[in-house]
Parts: structure tokens; C-alpha cells; sequence
């Protein structure tokens, strides 16, 4: 499934991370807790002021420092990359919290989302399509919820 | 005529018989042939026919094995998933089993330069604390952290205090259990820095909120139980902390948190919430209070309470950062407030702050305390981050006011170089 994904992509989806004229997705694990969430509680999630629904332990996905990741700060979470990092410093020091996850692959990402029930990650807009399309063993397990 | 006509009936008799006998023998050569042919022909296609049937039976033979190997593959991709999945199972079992002491393990330091002032009279560089931190969590819901401070004293000494060490278990985001030492929830500043000054703006926390033991007014450390939690409560959301813990006492003039034992069987009690409305993103307001019992000389078992209100707002880079202390006993009052505001300019930022203390001569908690004294203090500086994450460098002007009967002013110039690794 991975080198199917990886050809897929290569072949048939031009993608830019993180240009801000395209845009993003946030992507949930379609039967985990976050399927119904709003865009202010996935930028509680990412704050680390919600970490549970429902019982399952939330885990956030971040993509690695660039215009990505800005970009959902921005949208998102209404912060920028410093106070970003002022925020979870403060956060580990203060309440011995775990800084939320990083990945640089969209692949590898879409992986964790579908392994795990409490994932929540976002990705350049270019993959909805992609993952709408119905490539085999990802859209029944995966669902954009916004922005 | 005669003669004639029987030759020509013998010729014709002779051509009937000899030339009907050669076209019989032809056609029969041709049956022959065409028969001849007409097996060969049979033979042929009895030949194609099994040269047909043996090519379907060689593809259909091929089919099988690509089939068969194809499904070998999987199972043999499958088996080593399944493998790479318990291997990774017995990984984590394994890291889950071995200790994390320094695996999030951080230090916290600081580098001071400070001209003549109340707290250094002559113009002095000093090492700052080193805070040292490490946090641990197992599962989803268990955590731990321990802070320990090394401190340098007036007189060299070096001082080690275990400043915060607890034990939490998160039921949910609405309770989260935590026993141990904590900083108490009394103000914004408080809950949020602890003893890294790399993670504030100034070199300094407001004077009547400093630890006890560099004399501020405030217990700033509890040890015993706290609750906490946060919800959405509609158009806003809300956080809350409550705890109850060992009562301070007060020694050579300064608070001291009880570490080990309590002076009896009463306990000390904070509790703060705050919202942040939904409407105005950037905002938090706070309402906090505590009660604790203490004695002092001029009353035996007074109870103290402090309640407040703390304001934060931080939006595009500006910060504002306001706290409103009242402190009350049976015999007496006082006040207390700072107010900072610092704007992110990128790698700059600069800041100012103005603190105010007022107490009352008669009031039998102040009296026991050094650092409590009508005094403000104004400080503008700037703030220069070298490395976001890492080291800052601090340099401000401080006014501070004796506005008490001493009178004793001092305008200083501070620097202070923080870093944490």
C-alpha cells in the first residue's frame, strides 16, 4: 500500500508543502472521537488544553517547521512558530506534558491517522482529492474535517 | 460405305472402351488424391487442435504458479508486518519498562550583572539559580516531574532545594490528581514560571511575589493535593486549580514552605479559575484566593487570606500582564499590584512594569516579614533572544522606591544572560 501511495502521488498529485495559496486539510481517523470536532477544538488539541475524549487519548501530529506548519498556526491555532514554542515550553516545564508529534512525510502521516483512533494532523489541501478518490484502504479510515 | 461405317464403330467402339477406361482412372487418381489430402487435411487439424490444447494447459499451468507465488509473497509480506508489529510491541513494552529519568531531563540558568541596589550593594556580577527539571510520563495518564534548584547564597554558600516534585494522574481534562510540591495557584505569574527566568521577559519576578526565600510575601509553594481541570462552558472556557497542603510558617523573616511537617492539623487551601472568552482570543481573567493559618508575634494562629484578580491578554505580540493582590487578616489589610506590557519585535522584545505594595504598620503578618514594606518598583527594559529556544539576553532599568520610613531609593542598571539546554 505504501509504494502504491508513493507512485500515486509522484505520478498523478503535484503538491507544494505549505505554499499559502493552497491551503491545508485537517484529517481525523474516521472512527476516532474527533470526527464531529470543530476547528477551535483542534486548536485546543494542539494547545494541549484537550487531551482526552471520550476516553481516547489525543494525539496531535505536527508537519516539520515551514510554511506548513505556519500556515496552520496561523489558521488554526491563531499563534505564530514563537509563541508556538513559548507556549509548549512553558507547557512541559510547568505540566510535564509531551510536545505534540512531528512528521515531514504526508505519507508517513496519513499512516499514523489511520493507526491510530485519537490522531488528529493536517496536511497541504492538494491531498484531499487524493484521499477522496478512493485510494485503497485510506478513505474509509481517514476524514477531512476542516477548515 | 460398308467398310466405313465399320471402322468408324470400331473406332468409336474402341473409343469408348480404351478412352473411358483413362478418364476413369483419372478421376479415380484424383479421388485418390483429393482423399489423400483430405486426411492430411484431418491430421492437421488433429495436430493443431492438440498443439492447442497443450498451449492452454502450459498457460493455465503458468496462471497456477503465478498465482501460487503471487500468494506466497503476500504471506510471506504478511508474516514479516506481523513480525515488525510484535517486535515493535516488545520495543515499547521494554522502553515502557525502563527508567526515564533524563529522558526529558532540562536545566534552567541564569547569568546576572547588577549595579548597587537593594538587594546587591555593590556593583556585582552573580551566578543565578540552576533549576534542574525532569519530567516522565508512562501510559496515557501517569506522569511525574521533579524540579531541583541550586542556589547561590549572599555569603557563597550554595543551597539545594527540591522546589517542585510531584506525582499527577489525569482522570480526564476535566480532573487531573496531582500530590506532591507544586506552585500555588495564587496569580497568573506564579502558575506559570516557575524558576527558569529564560521563560519571562524580565530579569526579575514583581518583588512581592519573588520565592520566599529571596523574601516575597506570597507562599508561593504548597505541599499536599491538587485538583485541576478545564472545560468549555458555553462562550467561554474555563480552567480551574484547587489545592490544600501543609500551612506555611515564617523564619528569620521569611516564609518557608513545611516540606516535611505541619505545625498542625489545619491546612492551607488556594483555588484559582480562570476564563479565556471565546469572543476575545488572547485573554484570560483569573480570580484567586488563599487561606492559610501562620503564626506571627504580635497574634499567635492568624489566619491570612489573600484574594485576587489577574488579567492576561497576548494578541499579534503585544502582552499585557496585570495582578491585584488583597491581603486580609483579622487585624489588618494590604494591597499589592504590577502591571507589565512587552511587545514581540521579532528577536527583540522590550518591556516595561510598574509594582506597588502598601501595608499596614499594624498588620501582624507584614510586621513578621522583611521583604513587606511599603515599596514600588518601575523597570524598563529589552529583551534580546539569541536563540529562541535556548538563551535570551536581558538589560533594563529598575527604579525601586522605598516609600516607607527608611526612604531608600536606588536606580539600577541590570543585565542577565539566561539560557536552558
Amino acid at each position: 500500500m505504501r509504494l502504491f501511495l508513493i507512485l500515486f502521488f509522484l505520478f498523478l498529485q503535484p503538491y507544494a508543502y505549505g505554499a499559502e495559496k493552497e491551503g491545508l486539510i485537517v484529517i481525523v481517523n474516521e472512527k476516532g472521537p474527533l470526527t464531529e470536532a470543530s476547528m477551535e477544538e483542534v486548536r485546543d488539541v494542539y494547545l494541549g488544553e484537550k487531551r482526552f475524549v471520550e476516553g481516547t487519548r489525543l494525539l496531535p501530529v505536527n508537519f516539520t517547521e515551514g510554511p506548513l506548519k505556519d500556515l496552520f498556526l496561523k489558521k488554526i491555532v491563531g499563534m505564530s512558530s514563537k509563541e508556538y514554542k513559548h507556549h509548549w515550553i512553558r507547557k512541559v516545564f510547568q505540566e510535564g506534558l509531551t510536545i505534540p508529534t512531528t512528521m515531514g512525510s504526508p505519507i508517513a502521516i496519513i499512516e499514523f491517522v489511520v493507526k491510530e483512533k485519537g490522531a488528529v494532523a493536517y496536511l497541504p489541501a492538494s491531498w484531499a482529492e487524493a484521499i477522496l478518490s478512493g485510494i485503497a484502504d485510506v478513505t474509509d479510515k481517514i476524514k477531512i474535517i476542516g477548515p | 460405305m460398308k467398310i466405313a461405317r465399320v471402322v468408324f464403330l470400331v473406332f468409336f467402339f474402341f473409343l469408348f472402351t480404351v478412352v473411358p477406361d483413362s478418364g476413369a482412372d483419372e478421376l479415380s487418381d484424383l479421388k485418390k488424391a483429393v482423399e489423400e489430402q483430405e486426411r492430411e487435411l484431418q491430421e492437421l487439424r488433429k495436430k493443431v487442435e492438440e498443439l492447442e490444447k497443450k498451449r492452454l494447459e502450459e498457460e493455465d499451468a503458468e496462471k497456477k504458479m503465478d498465482v501460487r507465488e503471487h500468494e506466497e509473497l503476500k504471506k510471506k509480506v504478511e508474516e514479516l508486518e506481523e513480525r515488525r508489529r510484535l517486535e515493535g510491541e516488545a520495543a515499547k513494552e521494554m522502553k515502557e519498562l525502563l527508567p526515564k529519568f533524563g529522558v526529558n531531563l532540562g536545566l534552567f540558568g541564569d547569568i546576572n550583572y547588577s549595579s548597587e541596589s537593594r538587594e546587591k550593594r555593590v556593583d556585582t556580577f552573580s551566578l543565578g539559580n540552576a533549576a534542574l527539571y525532569s519530567t516522565a510520563g508512562y501510559g496515557e495518564r501517569l506522569n511525574f516531574l521533579a524540579e531541583l534548584l541550586i542556589e547561590f547564597e549572599e555569603d557563597n554558600d550554595v543551597e539545594v532545594d527540591m522546589e517542585r516534585l510531584w506525582a499527577g494522574y489525569t482522570i480526564n481534562d476535566l480532573l487531573i490528581i496531582r500530590a506532591g510540591k507544586f506552585h500555588t495557584p495564587v496569580g497568573y505569574w506564579n502558575k506559570t514560571f516557575h524558576h527558569g527566568k529564560h521563560l519571562f521577559h524580565t530579569v526579575e519576578r514583581p518583588f512581592f511575589i519573588k520565592f520566599e526565600d529571596d523574601e516575597g510575601i506570597v507562599p508561593v509553594h504548597l505541599i499536599g493535593l491538587e485538583f485541576s481541570g478545564s472545560a468549555d462552558i458555553g462562550p467561554a472556557k474555563a480552567k480551574y486549580w484547587l489545592m490544600v497542603g501543609n500551612e506555611p510558617v515564617i523564619e528569620n523573616g521569611k516564609l518557608k514552605p513545611s516540606n516535611t511537617t505541619d505545625d498542625d492539623s489545619s491546612k492551607a487551601l488556594a483555588f484559582r479559575v480562570a476564563l479565556s472568552p471565546k469572543r476575545l482570543p488572547g485573554l484570560s481573567v483569573g480570580l484567586f484566593f488563599t487561606h492559610f493559618p501562620v503564626e506571627t508575634t504580635l497574634k499567635p494562629g492568624l489566619d491570612e487570606n489573600i484574594y485576587g484578580l489577574d488579567v492576561h491578554y497576548e494578541r499579534a505580540g503585544l502582552e499585557f500582564l496585570g495582578e491585584y493582590y488583597f491581603f486580609d487578616n483579622s487585624v489588618a489589610s494590604a494591597n499589592a499590584f504590577y502591571a507589565q506590557l512587552s511587545k514581540d519585535l521579532g528577536r527583540f522584545t522590550p518591556y516595561t512594569r510598574f509594582e506597588w505594595l502598601d501595608v499596614d504598620s499594624d498588620d501582624p503578618y507584614m510586621s513578621d516579614l522583611n521583604g513587606a514594606f511599603d515599596r514600588s518598583q518601575f523597570i524598563g527594559g529589552l529583551r534580546f533572544d539569541i536563540d529562541l529556544l535556548h538563551s535570551s539576553l536581558k538589560a533594563q532599568y529598575r527604579h525601586d522606591d522605598d516609600r516607607g520610613p527608611a526612604d531608600d531609593d536606588f536606580d539600577i542598571f541590570e543585565a542577565q544572560w539566561t539560557f536552558h539546554f
